[in-house]
């Protein structure tokens, strides 16, 4: 199992069915849109510090509220504010505490606790999550209220996407803006004092968090009330470093390094009148002011952020490009295609857009001797001459690269979940006292916008349990990984167990996945990846010589974990070893 | 975590597949098989079929031994223990015949052939994989 994190929220509707959200991540994205100033900016990054004790209460009209805007102190309930108001760090912090320590007391429109009523109902916070409503994204896929209206910004629209070359330059483009935009929000982060956010669970006996800030670096250490787990210790790093790791930490449980793009960018699917569409948004980062009375949107906060994610889009095609050493720099026709335009009197062997450039498809052009896969291309001619649109021309040529013998490309999809359950500790606490729980998973897990992004941070992680990265690439482009396949030297509990299992804990949520991927050796590794994903993609996780390995395989493994017991590293490595000699794995 | 109820169908399926890697006489097999024979196993698992399960084993034994030897009842000593492998493979097709799951635990053991030899691989430990 990946122990991950802890759930951010519940929700009372649809019978309480859980939402894949982390807690630091849903913080994260609160503060970042209150991004303005210090106070706003911590006061986000910290409102929910009480959550993590599991505090659910069940009203007398049936609803659960999860507490935590007080707490236990020598068997008298206390507000927040006491706890808040001696941490040391805060001291430290270019705030103004005692704006601070309110904004987070009143977030919620509860009297009893809050001193100053004026920020029940003005509450940045509570503005943040409700008014503006960017929480959403974490409770569904498809928002009520346009993205651009929630605090998001629709960095890229694409429509009408009908061939996978398509989907995968679209998703190539993706990972570029998530590598520059967290250049992005490190600039805007740092402003306010914040390089790196520490954020570790111990779990075991609750008791408050720890808050310390040196140098640039809060640390948060939260313990989590779970007997079951007791003993595990989650670490994440949030920082400049775009790089999504886990790895084993010396002193015992699991770290995960994260860029800060990993929380605050998505690709989400869309549907509108052009068919199948995608939209990349990500979070504007200080779009919310707070003038002591009231919160409001800064517009002018909204168009500088969108001049530059402009200029990032046309930064990452250029990347794309000049790795490929394309002779035909397409820049911003690219984006144009994506929206959906088209204009020439060509039209696109593979999409049958029409295109104004002239791509050479003889044998010497780029249907050359190594193209067998006439019966992918499906694109319509009607009278027209054919050509390569630039969509299809760039996703063509990037295939090509990636394609080539060695290491494999992979871009993680966001995984599905294929099943989930709670705690037995969670459970047993509330039903034995309640009859009932605060989260219920018999119809699944909520799919939202986060819970995408989050999922394909899962997937990323599956994957990376089998592989590793290397520097050995056809292609070099800053945000795209080339891998190999993990030697057994490389493996360790922690990595073995979740490419077997699949499960990731998000306390008290346990969830089974399956991965997802665009791997550049699915089919071979002469097969053209993209054009035949259709094909390839499925319950297949990742293809061997002599097996492919399966779902229904993996799930065939797992008594290993409880056969292996405390089996010693060396044997779990043998086991490992074979596994890739079994299943032929490259 | 997701529960099915083949666990008993997968208890099963290793029993056999022990029984199977029991009966190979592994000292008299080629260097080059026993050297690589988890990998064998489950090709020849994979690979051979029967029309009932006594002739699928007697296949995946031939397939791997070749014609040196198959199923041949003798008394091997385990540790202390002297088993009867013949009489023990007897006791195991009753049981499969008496829960009538002969067909099902075929297709699940060829359909899983990789991971239930890794599995077994890991049970029987370190000095059997030397090829005894």
């Amino acid at each position: 199992m990946l122990p991950l994190g802890i759930i951010g929220r519940t929700q009372e509707r649809f019978g309480g069915i859980p939402i894949v959200t982390e807690l630091t991540q849903h913080q994260l994205i609160v503060a970042t849109v209150l991004a303005s100033n210090e106070t706003l900016f911590y006061a986000g990054l910290l409102h929910d510090i009480l959550k993590p004790a599991f505090r659910f209460v069940k009203n007398r009209d049936g609803n659960w509220k999860w507490w935590h805007l007080n707490y236990n102190e020598s068997g008298k309930e206390v507000p927040l504010r006491n706890y808040l108001q001696n941490i040391q760090a805060i001291s430290s912090l270019n705030i103004d505490k005692d704006m601070f320590v309110e904004i987070i007391q009143c977030h919620h429109p509860i009297k009893r606790w809050c001193r100053k009523k004026s920020l029940l109902k003005h509450n940045p916070i509570n503005y943040v999550e409700n008014k503006l409503g960017i929480t959403s994204i974490e409770a569904t896929l498809l928002p009520s209220r346009g993205l651009d209206n929630i605090g998001l910004h629709v960095c890229l629209e694409a429509r009408g996407l009908n061939n996978p070359y398509h989907y995968f330059v679209l998703t190539m483009i993706y990972y570029g803006l998530k590598y520059y935009l967290n250049k992005l929000y490190e600039e805007i982060f740092s402003k306010l004092g914040l390089n790196k956010l520490v954020v570790e669970y111990y779990f075991g006996n609750y008791s408050l968090p720890l808050i310390e800030y040196v140098n640039g670096t809060l640390v948060i250490k939260y313990y989590v009330n779970s007997s079951e787990f007791r003993g595990l210790r989650i670490r994440h790093e949030y920082s400049s470093e775009y790089s999504f790791d886990m790895r084993i930490l010396r002193e015992g449980g699991v770290g995960f390094t994260f860029g800060w793009s990993d929380v605050l960018v998505y690709m989400v699917p869309h549907v509108s009148s052009f068919g199948y569409s995608y939209r990349i948004a990500c979070v504007i980062p200080g779009l919310v002011k707070y003038d002591g009375t009231k919160s409001r949107d800064d517009t002018s906060v909204k168009e500088l952020f969108k001049d530059k994610v402009e200029n990032i889009i046309y930064n990452v095609i250029d990347d794309l490009e000049s790795s490929l050493g394309l002779s035909v720099g397409y820049g911003d026709v690219i984006v144009k295609y994506l929206e959906g335009g088209e204009e020439g009197s060509y039209s696109c062997l593979f999409c049958s857009r029409r295109t104004s450039y002239k791509i050479r498809l003889s044998k010497t052009g780029l249907l050359s001797e190594k193209f067998t896969d006439y019966h992918r291309i499906s694109g319509s001619a009607e009278g027209a001459e054919i050509s390569v649109c630039p969509l299809c021309h760039l996703g063509f040529i990037l295939e090509e690269r990636f394609r080539k013998q060695g290491p494999s490309f992979l871009v993680p999809l966001a995984g599905d979940t294929t099943g989930a359950i709670i705690a037995r500790d969670f459970a047993g606490k509330f039903s034995s006292k309640n009859g009932s729980i605060p989260v219920n998973t018999d119809e699944g897990v909520i799919l939202s916008i986060l819970g995408q992004s989050t999922l394909q941070l899962i997937s990323d992680a599956w994957y990376q349990s089998l592989l590793k990265r290397t520097s050995k690439a056809s292609v070099k482009l800053p945000w795209m990984n080339a891998y190999n396949i993990r030697s057994q030297r490389d493996v360790d509990v922690l990595r073995f167990s979740f490419l077997i299992s699949r499960e990731v804990l998000l306390y008290p949520l346990i969830i089974k996945v399956r991965p997802r991927a665009l791997i550049s050796t699915y089919g071979g590794r002469n097969k053209k990846f993209v054009l035949n994903t259709d094909l390839l993609e499925g319950h297949i996780l990742w293809r061997g010589e002599e097996g492919d390995l399966t779902e229904e395989q993996l799930d065939a493994l797992k008594p290993i974990l409880r056969e292996m017991g405390k089996s010693k590293i060396g044997q779990l490595r043998k086991i490992y070893s074979r596994l890739v000699s079994l299943y032929g794995l490259r | 975590m997701v529960s099915d109820d083949r666990s008993e169908l997968d208890e099963l399926a290793i029993e056999l597949l022990r029984l199977i890697h029991d009966v190979i006489p592994w000292r008299e097999v080629p260097e080059d098989v026993k050297r690589d024979k988890w990998r064998v196993l489950a090709k020849r698992v994979m690979a051979s079929s029967g029309e009932d399960l006594q002739e699928f084993m007697h296949n995946v034994v031939r397939g791997v031994a070749g014609d040196i030897f198959y199923v041949k009842r003798r008394a091997s000593s385990e540790g202390n223990e002297i088993r009867l492998l013949g009489k023990e493979l007897e006791e195991f097709l009753k049981k499969i015949r008496e829960k009538n799951v002969e067909k099902e635990l075929l297709v699940y053991v060829k359909s899983r052939a990789i991971p239930l030899v890794i599995r077994l691989s890991a049970k029987l430990g370190e000095k059997e994989e030397e090829g005894e």
